[in-house]
């Protein structure tokens, strides 16, 4: 575990469990870590290992059932995902089906109470950014699955987030799309100077990261 | 994987898509169910009660010459006669009476003769009001003419050598007296000859005294009957007992040739009663047609909310190389699953309705009915199942690719429904229906004059299911241009709900139109359905009590015979009587309009309209004010019928010149009157024919001021209870009538069938419909969105930004489904109420609006939306990764 500046977010000796009784499934098990600012990180391990659920507890998503996580360098805990708190992309489809690509990235600044005309304005310059200018009108579906991804990237970034958390990002991409999804999200985390931490179980994209969190059964080893 | 195994693995894992689906196909299959059972019964009912309103089932006339006694044998031996008795004819130039040192004598009248027994085997014939039932019996206005009671003696002028003195035993209302005394054999469309006013009925020993000598002089002045009371073993069907009685009577008729000639009373009851039979298979199709209509398409909605996940599911099945073949199987199987368990379960719930309804688990019906509509109502479940589910999933699973799948909103390109235009088709079909038909004088019930049979215009029964469907699909019209091209103005109007997200949520719901289409449409039909039904059934109830009315006069009405005098004061003395709250006297004269004797009305046009409840509808070319106040302000003023106006051309103003009874002279008096307006109904008269004036004009004319009916208001007190009281006060001198009794003797027997108990069917029905349209639909389309609700709530959105997507929905859905459908509803129960102008006597002049009722399947709606809408916003309060991870 490294880290450069200020702790972005801490989780000290995290538990997760769902479930109860004879059925409970502990996802994550007294895991301690910590991301700084700009930090590279990516989680690595088998399905069901608890890469996912440390994301959303990273994210703020889900709630630790044991230990506490905190986010030092964002004022505390954000209630939700906001803009320029947190930017998170989603394992799979993850897009608004009814909203066109545009509509969809300037939805977190609709939610955040910015006006529309604003919103929009961000969502097609984060688009461009990511060179989706051309298909800012299409519908999620009327997408390639890289672009889908690639539009969820250009959502998780336009609020200028100082933590970005990506699921399997490249999960259900090939080669290609899944490298011109991962470079489009270090570059854009570079530009905003922005903690990214992806999941992932693809030898090829976890290469890309310095620092590496190996989990099983719920534990970084 | 079979199909079993596939339908068992969606009942554990996707409950609520076979759930939802059958309970679509339980309210269909349960509506049938209880509504055809209810309409079998309720015509067994109306042939039950038109066999008991016949007190003599055959009059079997001996033609002249023939043998009377060797026609009672034959008559009598006849399979399924079980009592025949002779009845002898005689007339009578007068009866004359000494009572009290006066003598009282009548015009021409009729001598019955009676066998012993006779009252027993026909108890409808006869009501002894006092006295004796057997005997010399007096009917009822006899006694009235001559003043004479039991113990009196009578005279009876031209009978063979003379007069003949009897002693009266008793005296007798003559209930049917219009049947006892028909002109047998009359051609149909004859006009009835009206009974008799003065009828002696003596018993047949003394008949035959006092005719035998004359016979054979004069056969013109006697006839024979024999009365016939058959065994009533019918079909329960009116149609098919008609059919049996009518063919039973015509048989008799060709096997003794020339000898007889049946009035075949039992067979004119039933071919009334088949007619309204008629009409409560007309109702039974209007009302019942859009019910089942509707079950089908919520369940079709129910199924269309689950179709992208099924078409999802299809699609990996296909994927992981499953056969065509094999998903057919799977889809039959679930088809099967939806539609036998939506039809369990709208069976029993058919069986509970009939419970609550009617008390009884069969409603009313026979076994063998209630089994043949158990089993059509399961098959149309099966059915609907199969239209509903079975045909879409298999489209899909042939056409689907794995790719298109995936896609769940598409670019919107208008539906072909709209882009050719069939909602617009059917509004313009269904106003050229309504045209066609009010156009005429339009029966959906025909009875064609001469013809054994009668049959429905069924075609004009698509005028108002073409409007239903056209209106539905109008409102779909409607939604799709507002959605799709409201733009700014749409997302404004959005605001109260949506607030700062109206942008977002106007942009979800213009693409997901198509999606919200079939909620739409379902609660705009619904709507209109409640709306139409319960207008129909409110106007229906209110024109059952306007004819119970009209039939009786008022609460209670007390008839005094022609000849009798009415003491003065009477009207006080009624006032007096406990209960009564008003008394409205009329006076009632027979009147000669040309050569065609009327029945004439001396009304008090100060004191009518409220004492006798007079209405608009009543009278044409003005309402009840305006024409009372014609006869105030015009001395002679007289308000005629519509046939009267047109027979003799009249216009207003012209003077008409009528002959009336003089009261000293006893001789017609030409009087003239001037007429001021038509008058279509008027209480207690006859319905072709009648005459209104001013009563103190005719008392002036006439010498008689004395009136011959008392419209009684109740006040406290039921019309019975008062009726009873009546009765004790004014003695049998006069006959009492109450509307609670009208309601039920009078009319026809679709009034009389209880069609409450259908009322309580069709609006409850409706109203589980509004629920379901509201609730189940828009709930199961918002469950189906939840995915998208999880990702907006991952993306930051607070509870309430989350609930405004639903609550738009929601709102979008009611605004369009529910003011589109009240608006369709309205024009519906215009259309339905002129398209079965025949249900209703006398047509309304305007709807009744049942406020409450309507409110409350609004309110049930309202809450349908806003529990679907809140069991959606509960994605919001849910942890975000767990709800992703669910969906």
């Amino acid at each position: 575990m490294t880290g450069t500046d200020t702790p972005v977010v801490v989780a000290r000796r995290v538990a997760r469990t769902f479930g109860s009784g004879a059925a409970v499934v502990v996802a994550v098990h007294d895991v301690t870590c910590c991301v700084k600012a700009g930090a590279r990180v990516v989680v690595v391990g088998p399905s069901g290992s608890g890469k996912s659920t440390l994301l959303h507890l990273l994210a703020g998503l889900e709630q630790p059932t044991v230990g506490t996580v905190s986010w030092p360098a964002l004022g505390g805990a954000p209630s939700g995902l906001r803009p320029g708190i947190v930017g998170v992309v989603f394992q799979g489809l993850s897009l608004v089906p009814a909203l066109d690509a545009a509509e969809n990235v300037a939805l977190p600044l609709q939610l955040a109470g910015i006006d529309d005309s604003t919103a929009m304005a961000s969502a097609l310059e984060a688009l461009d950014r990511l060179g989706l200018a051309a298909v800012a009108r299409q519908l999620p579906e009327e997408l390639s699955g890289g672009q889908a991804q690639r539009v969820a990237v250009a959502r998780a970034l336009v609020g200028a987030p100082m933590l970005i958390v990506a699921d399997e990002p490249t999960g259900q991409l090939d080669h290609v799309a899944a490298a011109s999804v991962l470079a489009a999200l270090q570059q854009a985390a570079t530009a905003a100077g922005a903690a990214l931490v992806v999941s992932t179980h693809d030898p090829a994209v976890a290469d890309r990261f310095v620092e590496r969190w190996v989990m099983a059964d719920g534990r970084i080893e | 994987m079979n199909g079993m195994s596939w339908v068992g693995g969606l009942l554990r894992h996707r409950p609520g898509r076979i759930l939802g689906a059958a309970a679509g196909v339980a309210l269909g299959v349960a509506l049938l169910g209880a509504l055809g059972g209810f309409v079998a019964a309720a015509k067994g009912e109306m042939t039950q009660r038109a066999i008991s309103q016949v007190a003599v089932d055959w009059q079997v006339e001996v033609t002249p010459g023939a043998d009377a006694g060797a026609v009672l044998d034959a008559v009598a031996s006849r399979p399924g006669v079980r009592d025949a008795l002779p009845v002898a004819f005689g007339a009578t130039s007068g009866l004359a009476s000494s009572v009290g040192g006066t003598t009282q004598s009548t015009g021409p009248g009729v001598v019955v003769g009676l066998p012993p027994g006779y009252g027993a085997t026909f108890p409808g014939q006869l009501r002894t009001l006092v006295g004796s039932g057997d005997g010399v019996l007096l009917a009822q206005q006899a006694a009235a003419n001559l003043h004479a009671g039991p113990g009196d003696t009578i005279t009876v002028n031209g009978v063979g050598g003379g007069p003949v003195t009897v002693a009266v035993a008793g005296v007798v209302e003559l209930p049917t007296a219009d049947s006892l005394f028909q002109n047998v054999g009359a051609p149909p469309g004859a006009q009835a000859s009206a009974p008799p006013d003065n009828v002696l009925l003596v018993p047949l020993p003394t008949w035959h005294q006092l005719f035998d000598p004359v016979a054979e002089a004069r056969p013109d002045l006697v006839h024979h009957q024999v009365h016939v009371r058959l065994d009533h073993r019918l079909p329960p069907d009116p149609a098919a007992a008609f059919s049996r009685a009518a063919g039973s009577a015509r048989r008799l008729e060709v096997d003794l040739t020339g000898k007889v000639v049946v009035g075949d009373n039992l067979g004119a009851t039933l071919d009334a009663a088949r007619t309204d039979a008629l009409y409560a298979q007309v109702l039974f199709i209007v009302l019942g047609a859009p019910g089942a209509a509707l079950a089908a398409l919520l369940a079709r909605a129910v199924v269309a909310a689950g179709r992208d996940r099924r078409r999802r599911e299809l699609a990996l099945l296909r994927l992981r190389g499953a056969s065509v073949r094999q998903l057919d199987r799977f889809i039959l199987a679930e088809a099967l699953a939806v539609g036998g368990l939506g039809s369990v379960v709208g069976l029993v719930a058919g069986l509970a309705v009939g419970r609550l309804a009617f008390g009884s688990t069969r409603l009313g019906a026979t076994p063998f009915q209630a089994s043949v509509w158990a089993a059509a109502s399961a098959g149309v479940g099966l059915l609907i199942a199969g239209l509903a589910f079975g045909v879409p999933a298999r489209r899909d699973a042939r056409r689907v690719s794995v790719a298109a799948a995936r896609r769940q909103v598409g670019r919107a390109a208008q539906p072909w429904v709209l882009r050719y235009g069939l909602d617009l088709a059917l509004l313009v079909a269904a106003g050229l229906v309504f045209w066609a038909t009010s156009r005429s004088r339009y029966s959906v019930v025909v009875v064609p004059e001469g013809v054994p049979t009668v049959s429905v215009s069924y075609w004009a029964l698509s005028g108002p299911i073409l409007l239903w469907a056209g209106a539905g699909l109008f409102a779909w019209r409607v939604a799709d241009t507002i959605l799709g091209r409201g733009g700014p103005v749409f997302r404004r109007a959005l605001r109260p709900v949506a607030g700062r997200l109206s942008g977002p949520v106007a942009a979800t719901l213009r693409r997901q139109r198509q999606a919200l289409a079939g909620s739409i449409v379902v609660l705009a039909l619904t709507v209109a359905f409640a709306v139409s039904t319960a207008v129909f059934n409110a106007t229906y109830r209110q024109q059952v009590e306007v004819d119970a009315l009209l039939t009786n006069g008022a609460a209670v009405t007390v008839v005094v015979p022609p000849a009798a005098k009415v003491p003065v004061g009477e009207a006080a003395r009624l006032a007096g009587v406990p209960g009564v709250g008003h008394v409205e006297p009329l006076q009632h004269r027979f009147v000669y309009v040309g050569n065609d004797l009327q029945d004439l009305y001396g009304v008090d046009p100060d004191t009518i309209g409220p004492g006798a409840k007079l209405q608009d509808a009543y009278f044409s070319g003005g309402s009840a004010r305006q024409m009372l106040d014609r006869l105030r302000q015009q001395r002679d003023a007289v308000l005629v019928s519509e046939e009267t106006v047109h027979d003799f051309q009249l216009h207003l103003g012209d003077r008409l010149r009528l002959r009336i009874r003089d009261a000293a002279t006893g001789r017609l008096a030409e009087v003239d009157f001037h007429f001021a307006g038509v008058a279509r109904e008027f209480p207690t008269a006859p319905r072709d024919s009648f005459v209104v004036a001013n009563a103190s004009y005719i008392a002036a004319q006439t010498g008689d001021p004395s009136p011959g009916t008392f419209l009684i208001q109740n006040h406290g007190a039921s019309p019975t209870v008062v009726a009873s009281r009546v009765r004790q006060a004014v003695g049998t001198g006069a006959t009492v009538t109450d509307i609670d009794t009208s309601r039920q003797v009078a009319g026809s027997s679709l009034t009389a069938v209880d069609l409450a108990g259908l009322t309580r069917v069709e609006l409850a029905y409706a109203v589980v419909l509004a629920l379901a349209a509201s609730g189940l639909v828009v709930g199961l389309g918002l469950a189906e969105r939840r995915r998208t609700f999880a990702i907006i709530a991952a993306l930051g959105a607070r509870p309430r930004q989350v609930a405004a997507f639903a609550r738009a929905e929601a709102a979008v859905v009611a605004v369009f489904g529910g003011v589109l459908g009240a608006a369709g509803g309205w024009l519906l129960a215009h259309m339905v109420v002129r398209v079965l102008t025949g249900v209703f006597d006398p047509p309304p002049a305007g709807l009744a609006v049942p406020w409450g009722y309507l409110a409350v399947v609004g309110l049930v709606a309202a809450v349908g939306l806003a529990t679907a809408t809140t069991a959606s916003g509960r994605v919001a309060r849910r942890p975000v990764a767990e709800e992703l991870r669910d969906l």
